[in-house]
């Protein structure tokens, strides 16, 4: 049996799935945030089954910016929910909705 | 040989995806937990891309996930000791329902309009044998070949993004003096608060009443 792009797009599509099952269900700011890396990750790979398939190398690229965003991501919102739990002791992201009021 | 390493790296990274969202001790330590079976995704996910050709990517992900962005997660889970609202953490409510559903609705979907057959032609042989040789596809080289032609622009963006974002992090990190660490009662001493700056700004007499408490908050 061959793996042909179908699989791998697949398993992009269930790591996509865990991720946003995960955003959804999951109340901790912090395993919130490191499910939305999951899901970049899963595009990542969509990015490079495509490019490998398509015999070039763009799609290489978009995933090293996809990476670079990530990072940015990762530092802003980190210090985000550094100050979220220094001003309310929690890290449950539905008790920060002060601004819904 | 590939489909072999495709099941296993394909499974693994699954599995431990998996673990994050759902930990498999769910105790005061499952956010530690959460973030190592991340980099343990993030390795099957390098074995992936390693699988795919993309060879400096897989580095990357590596360096770059596993080494920065999951170390960074792994010092700030540590530094706020997270006790307390653990135990709510695996409540089934109705919302959480609705968002599984969605959730695996999405995945369903995506899954089966996959099986489109323009999807699943096989490319051809010669164009593997290509694909196989380091010194073609993949590398360093021919990436960086890419990044400084044709996305030059981007790449230059992307150091302005990374610049921005170390100068949010910095001030979003920093603690402000003008914010008081809120103890316990969070909701109602913010919502006074609030009120209290309201009056403050309306009239004088107000701000002698709310002073002793607001200074009662500090840390």
């Amino acid at each position: 049996m061959t793996i042909g792009l179908t699989h791998y797009l697949v398993l992009a599509a269930v790591l996509f799935g865990i991720g946003s099952l995960g955003v959804m269900v999951r109340r901790n700011a912090i395993v919130v945030f490191m499910c939305i890396e999951l899901m970049l990750n899963a595009v990542n790979l969509t990015f490079i089954a495509f490019s490998r398939f398509r015999g070039e190398m763009n799609g290489h690229v978009i995933a090293f910016f996809v990476m670079a965003v990530a990072a940015a991501e990762a530092a802003v919102g980190l210090a985000i929910i550094l100050n979220l739990f220094r001003t309310r002791k929690s890290l449950n992201v539905d008790e920060a909705n002060l601004m819904r009021h | 040989m590939e489909a072999f390493f495709f099941w296993l790296f394909g499974l693994g990274a699954v599995l431990s995806a998996f673990f994050v969202v759902f930990p498999p001790f769910p105790n005061a330590r499952a956010p530690i937990h959460s973030a190592i079976s991340m980099v343990v995704c993030f390795f099957f996910l390098a074995s992936i891309y390693a699988l795919l050709s993309a060879h400096l990517l897989a580095i990357l992900q590596v360096l770059v996930y596993a080494g920065a962005i999951m170390v960074l997660f792994i010092f700030v889970i540590m530094l706020l000791n997270i006790e307390q609202d653990e135990k709510e953490e695996i409540q089934i409510k109705f919302m959480k329902v609705v968002g599984g559903a969605l959730a695996f609705s999405t995945t369903f979907g995506i899954v089966t309009r996959l099986r489109d057959p323009d999807f699943l032609a096989p490319i051809s042989a010669q164009l593997v044998q290509e694909l196989q040789d380091p010194t073609q596809y993949g590398n360093l080289k021919e990436i960086g070949r890419l990044l400084f032609n044709r996305y030059l622009l981007p790449f230059e963006l992307t150091s302005i993004l990374l610049l921005v974002a170390i100068i949010g992090a910095v001030i979003v990190a920093k603690r402000d003096p003008r914010v008081t660490w809120l103890p316990e009662g969070v909701k109602q001493q913010t919502a006074r608060q609030r009120h209290g700056k309201t009056v403050l700004d309306s009239s004088e007499n107000a701000v002698q009443a709310e002073a002793p408490t607001s200074a009662g908050d500090h840390h």
